[in-house]
């Protein structure tokens, strides 16, 4: 029975170990909420959350689910937030003609560099947007 | 046997979810005269669209410059081309992203004439070596 034991402990193990090694190059997606209307899904990948000095950094998708302009399906977007006062900064845009950032992207930009004027600060009440409760749960362990 | 199996299995699922993420810098390589060293998190290389993201540590060992001894920053590379755009820089008072920080920026806000693809040879760079390493992951 012990050797059982031994057996399936070391396999769970490299399985696990192998597992993690393999997917790390893809994301992980974890879905936060769907908009009332339908039209809009975010997710948030867990294990891209880092705080660097004093803002959070984090990678996100969202799908347009209805009213869909421009075939553009699914963006990922990289994204700083300062978790004290619930403000972000979109810091990457990457547009994709399917959902779950599938297939051709034809816009891919720095927003800081390409489009300075909307790199602002933006506050988002996690009560009244669904941004801001993807920041809610970004920010919970800081 | 059962329970230290069963508490093995309940730690790593869940010491995966519960906690903030931390990184785990790779060391990639140091300068041939000691001064600097870098690191790599491979589980933060991402392909999105056409360019490869990542974190990068720098720690600085010598001719330290205003009390900065290490550096963390958001990069993007393209792979065809083995150019470099460095977006985010944070910079320490202590080794490996420790201590306080004595100033961070967001390089194409800050210094936006100075944001541009840098072009780092694989052969004669130890940035190239680390940039053709990170390049190869799938």
């Amino acid at each position: 029975m012990r050797k059982f034991f031994n057996k399936i402990f070391l396999i769970t193990y490299i399985l696990l170990t192998t597992v993690n090694s393999a997917s790390s190059a893809k994301f992980k997606w974890t879905k936060v909420i769907v908009s009332k209307n339908g039209s809009t899904e975010l997710f948030y990948d867990k294990d891209t959350v880092f705080k660097v000095g004093g803002n959070v950094y984090f990678w996100q998708l969202t799908n347009n689910l209805a009213n869909v302009k421009e075939n553009i399906f699914s963006t990922i977007s990289h994204i700083m937030v300062n978790c004290n006062t619930y403000e972000a900064r979109n810091i990457t845009y990457t547009d994709f003609k399917r959902p779950m950032s599938r297939g051709a992207s034809d816009m891919e930009m720095i927003i800081p560099e390409s489009q300075p004027d909307y790199f602002d600060w933006v506050y988002y009440s996690e009560k009244e947007t669904i941004q801001g409760l993807v920041l809610k749960e970004v920010c919970k362990n800081y | 046997m059962k329970k230290i199996f069963f508490i093995v299995i309940v730690l790593i699922t869940f010491s995966s979810n519960a906690f903030s993420q931390v990184f785990n810098w790779h060391k990639y390589n140091i300068t041939a005269n000691n001064d600097t060293e870098i690191y790599y998190d491979e589980k933060t290389i991402f392909q999105v669209g056409s360019y490869k993201f990542y974190w990068v540590l720098t720690n600085f060992l010598k001719n330290v410059e205003g009390d900065n001894f290490s550096s963390i920053g958001h990069h993007m590379a393209n792979c065809k081309t083995n150019e470099v755009k460095m977006i985010t820089f944070t910079f320490f008072d202590g080794l490996m992203g420790k201590g306080n920080v004595n100033y961070d920026f967001i390089d194409p806000e800050e210094y936006p004439e100075k944001f541009k693809w840098e072009h780092y040879d694989p052969k004669t760079t130890i940035y190239g070596g680390m940039l053709e390493e990170i390049c190869n992951f799938k």
